[in-house]
């Protein structure tokens, strides 16, 4: 698809910035164009990567389950970001019945397990950041 | 200005007139962006001859957070005439029939400004100055007697505060989150696990201060102090960390609020305030700052994944203000939290 979706919110948000909200009367619409320009600058960061994120995140989760002998479920159905969307959650409840599990326990495995909870929870969170232009 | 909404500035005339006898006419009437728990709207008057401008807070149909406007009111009005800048309370209506929701007005401070968070550099070479009253200005209201300000607000004991407010905001995650999180819930459990020394004091905390939540004018001179919607007593350290909080340091982190490094932040507060900062307390209560975001980012995409407010910002905050908190709180974690 040409041009593809991100490309073309991003200009749609250009436009919104620099041409749209100036020529409007200052107040909650004018601000409200402004917003929805930076939520469209998200989601065009959020849709080239949509799909990656949650497929990473989900064989990460499902990696640190089975290890834990704890019972991961089907894959998702498929690539689409709902089906994705869909096995993240279901994942995402059970590493945290996991941790909290962990954290209850004092054994070498439990630390283990626990710091490898922990640096997957980093990793996830930095690739879930979106970014802004500063003004 | 013009009137953006004709019935509603006809019957904020009939308002005056009924409630204060005044014959005014709204000349304009003009809702303000941001804000996401009332509605606000810059109102002109036009009486006997002479132009006025007020403030008007009226709820939303659908708040983020629900809060109290008499909360609000209270606390503009506690305020009001000390050395914490607030504009004048002028009425607290309660009664749906006027405006169809319950509303204040209050007094308009011209001339200033509040910074947006997206800026890089919001207050230019008076930064350092800005930094001063506003972390000399929290100090202010954390040595405040509330009684004597005729705040009757719940007090909870010293040894509580954190428990109280941690209780209140991992409620509002239980209510709002419409998808597992992982990191909140880690989030809650050590702060479970690690709770702060008692409250040095147990004071008013404004519960929202921070950047875009209060005026400041051209000379760097900080105008008002406003949103005290979440206004509550406790402990201070708790606006301390939320003031303090990466989200508010305009994309640089070493400096909080954009205006000053962390440890001259700490000063400003400790010679206004009287009290000494407890560096143990203050993790906790950063780490809280990040987890009472993620609460109120967490409720924000609710809203508009419930479609009870589409409003733009809580998109926006559901998504980067979110996703930034997560990663905060992921890191502090990772690091053992120190």
């Amino acid at each position: 698809m040409i041009p593809e979706a991100d490309a073309f919110m991003n200009i749609a948000a250009g436009k919104l910035l620099a041409e749209i909200a100036p020529n409007m009367a200052p107040g909650y619409s004018q601000g409200s164009a402004s917003t929805l320009a930076m939520v469209m600058i998200l989601a065009a960061q959020e849709y080239g990567r949509a799909a990656e994120t949650r497929a990473w995140e989900n064989d990460r989760m499902r990696s640190i389950l089975a290890r834990s002998g704890l019972e991961v479920g089907e894959p998702a159905a498929s690539l689409s970001v709902p089906d994705l969307n869909t096995e993240n959650a279901k994942l995402a409840r059970s590493l945290v019945v996991l941790h909290e599990t962990v954290e209850a326990h004092a054994g070498p495995h439990d630390a283990a397990l626990e710091a490898e909870i922990l640096d997957y929870l980093k990793e996830s969170a930095a690739r879930r950041r979106l970014y802004l232009p500063v003004l | 200005m013009s009137v953006s909404d004709p019935v509603l500035a006809d019957r904020i005339a009939a308002y005056l007139k009924a409630t204060q006898g005044r014959e005014t006419k709204v000349v304009g009437l003009q809702r303000i962006h941001g804000g996401a728990s009332r509605e606000t709207y810059r109102v002109k008057l036009e009486e006997g001859g002479a132009a006025r401008g007020f403030i008007l807070r009226r709820d939303q149909t659908s708040a983020l957070i629900e809060t109290e406007r008499s909360v609000e009111f209270a606390a503009y009005r506690a305020f009001h005439g000390t050395k914490v800048p607030v504009p004048e309370p002028l009425a607290l209506e309660q009664d749906e029939s006027w405006l169809e929701r319950p509303f204040f007005i209050m007094e308009e401070i011209e001339n200033a400004a509040p910074a947006s968070v997206l800026q890089g550099e919001p207050y230019g070479s008076n930064a350092a100055k800005v930094g001063a009253q506003f972390f000399g200005t929290l100090g202010e209201i954390a040595k405040a007697d509330p009684k004597a300000l005729g705040l009757d607000w719940d007090a909870p004991a010293p040894d509580v505060c954190w428990k109280r407010e941690l209780a209140r905001w991992e409620t509002v995650i239980d209510e709002d989150e419409r998808e597992p999180q992982p990191i909140a819930r880690a989030a809650i459990r050590w702060m479970k696990r690690n709770p702060p020394p008692p409250a040095a004091k147990v004071g008013v905390v404004h519960g929202d201060y921070r950047t875009g939540n209060f005026l400041f004018n051209s000379d760097g001179d900080v105008r008002a102090i406003l949103d005290w919607e979440m206004a509550h007593l406790g402990d201070p350290l708790e606006d301390l960390g939320w003031a303090l909080d990466p989200l508010w340091a305009h994309h640089n982190p070493e400096r909080p609020g954009g205006m000053c490094s962390k440890a001259e932040a700490i000063g400003h507060w400790e010679k206004a305030s009287g009290l000494k900062v407890d560096p143990v307390a203050l993790v906790w209560w950063e780490m809280f700052a990040s987890l009472k975001g993620l609460g109120i980012w967490i409720s924000a995409a609710a809203e508009v994944q419930d479609g009870k407010n589409t409003d733009p910002v809580n998109a926006f905050s559901g998504w980067y203000c979110l996703a930034y908190h997560n990663q905060i709180i992921a890191n502090r974690l990772a690091e053992g939290v120190r």
